[in-house]
């Protein structure tokens, strides 16, 4: 494989490299694209636990949209709890609407809209998951966007990406390896 | 190159890759001196392009996305344009160009693009030799094909010297001024009606007009 690769003068060589730089950078630049439009910093999300059954089960894939100021009691949202990583998904129970103080009207796009969430399939509602001394989710601040569509199971490959990182990196190895010794 | 090239003979990308590059090696040694300004220009956009998606990436991880949003916004308008750019640069300055090159000391300059269509092993290329001819400016342009099995053998390797042959006198000025090796055939009799390639049976000749060329006198 080396001598294939020395083989290449330098202008191919990089001509190969940057065709699967291309690749890699229209894919992550299409999904930058889809955030910015949703206006949400993941707008396509997985379902990782069965807390919101029957509606949706571990590995359904959801579509989020982020522009809507006015979340309704039952709408599905997801929000990441400050300081922990993994998304939620649950249904909103009750919300509160804030008098904006002077600064919040500058920092802020809309009032401060708060809400109260449980998991459909959980017995007690997100007080529990929020952390210490937190009673309500801010809706501009933690939620990502409200789930608008779902795809179900599709999603299953992510968790197992996820729980087997070594699969995602030998993967994108190997496809890397092929792009670059492949002159298409 | 220490060992001769092997490629598999079954796969038309490889054939065509492994000719692309033999042509550009060729006009080599005839003394044209290639031009890279083409491929410059592509790789420059596709750098500035990776470069831009980089930044974004690098930028995004580190300070989160509500902070980068107006950054994230012009970096993805820039990099969908530079990309269309790329489309377009490709598609109608670039497409089958391989080489483009001009002589070192000659007027003369060529731009030679191939092509190959799927399934059928034949090495297709379209010669534009651009020439100054007793003070005029002379665009001369040759379509020639051969099948790759010509100078590619059944193991996959590449033979030079029937590639060069034939590649030499494809192109009119090589053909003209220099002295080609032209594998004998059939057709080549001396004046005593003996036939050449009885005589000297594996010989190469060339067609001996490139030396008086070169002296200047007519031929």
């Amino acid at each position: 494989m080396l001598a294939a690769l020395s083989a290449y003068q330098p202008r191919q060589l990089l001509a190969q490299v940057l065709n699967f730089g291309l690749i890699l950078s229209t894919a992550f630049m299409m999904w930058k694209s889809l955030s910015l439009v949703t206006n949400s910093p993941s707008p396509i999300v997985v379902v990782l636990s069965g807390s919101m059954e029957p509606a949706f089960q571990r590995g359904d894939l959801l579509f989020l949209w982020n522009r809507g100021a006015d979340t309704q009691v039952g709408e599905i949202v997801v929000f990441n709890i400050q300081g922990k990583s993994i998304p939620i998904v649950h249904r909103a129970l009750r919300k509160h609407v804030s008098r904006p103080s002077a600064k919040q009207s500058k920092s802020r796009a809309y009032p401060p809209l708060k809400l109260l969430t449980k998991g459909d399939n959980n017995a007690q509602d997100d007080v529990v998951l929020y952390t210490p001394g937190q009673h309500y989710i801010d809706r501009e601040k933690e939620v990502i966007g409200s789930v608008k569509a779902y795809v179900p199971f599709v999603g299953y490959v992510t968790i197992l990406l996820s729980e087997h990182p070594m699969v995602k990196t030998v993967v994108l190895g190997i496809m890397g390896l092929f792009v670059i010794l492949q002159r298409e | 190159m220490a060992e001769p090239t092997k490629i598999c003979p079954y796969s038309l990308p490889d054939l065509k890759n492994t000719s692309d590059d033999a042509v550009a090696a060729y006009l080599k040694t005839k003394s044209f001196s290639q031009s890279h300004t083409l491929t410059d220009v592509r790789l420059s956009i596709s750098t500035a392009a990776c470069l831009i998606a980089g930044a974004t990436f690098y930028l995004d991880y580190t300070q989160g996305f509500e902070k980068t949003k107006t950054f994230t916004l012009y970096a993805c308008v820039a990099y969908f344009t530079l990309n269309t750019a790329l489309t377009i640069w490709l598609y109608f300055f670039e497409s089958s160009t391989i080489y483009v090159g001009k002589h070192k000391t000659a007027p003369v300059s060529l731009t030679i693009s191939s092509k190959v269509t799927k399934h059928d092993p034949t090495y297709r290329l379209k010669i534009l030799q651009s020439q100054v001819l007793d003070g005029k400016k002379v665009m001369r342009i040759r379509d020639v094909e051969g099948p790759f099995m010509n100078w590619i053998d059944d193991k996959g390797f590449f033979v030079k010297k029937p590639f060069e042959t034939w590649l030499g006198a494809s192109i009119p000025w090589i053909l003209e001024n220099e002295d080609v090796p032209k594998e004998l055939d059939s057709e080549v009799v001396t004046a005593s009606g003996r036939k050449v390639q009885d005589e000297m049976t594996g010989v190469e000749v060339g067609s001996g007009k490139g030396s008086l060329r070169r002296k200047g006198k007519k031929v």
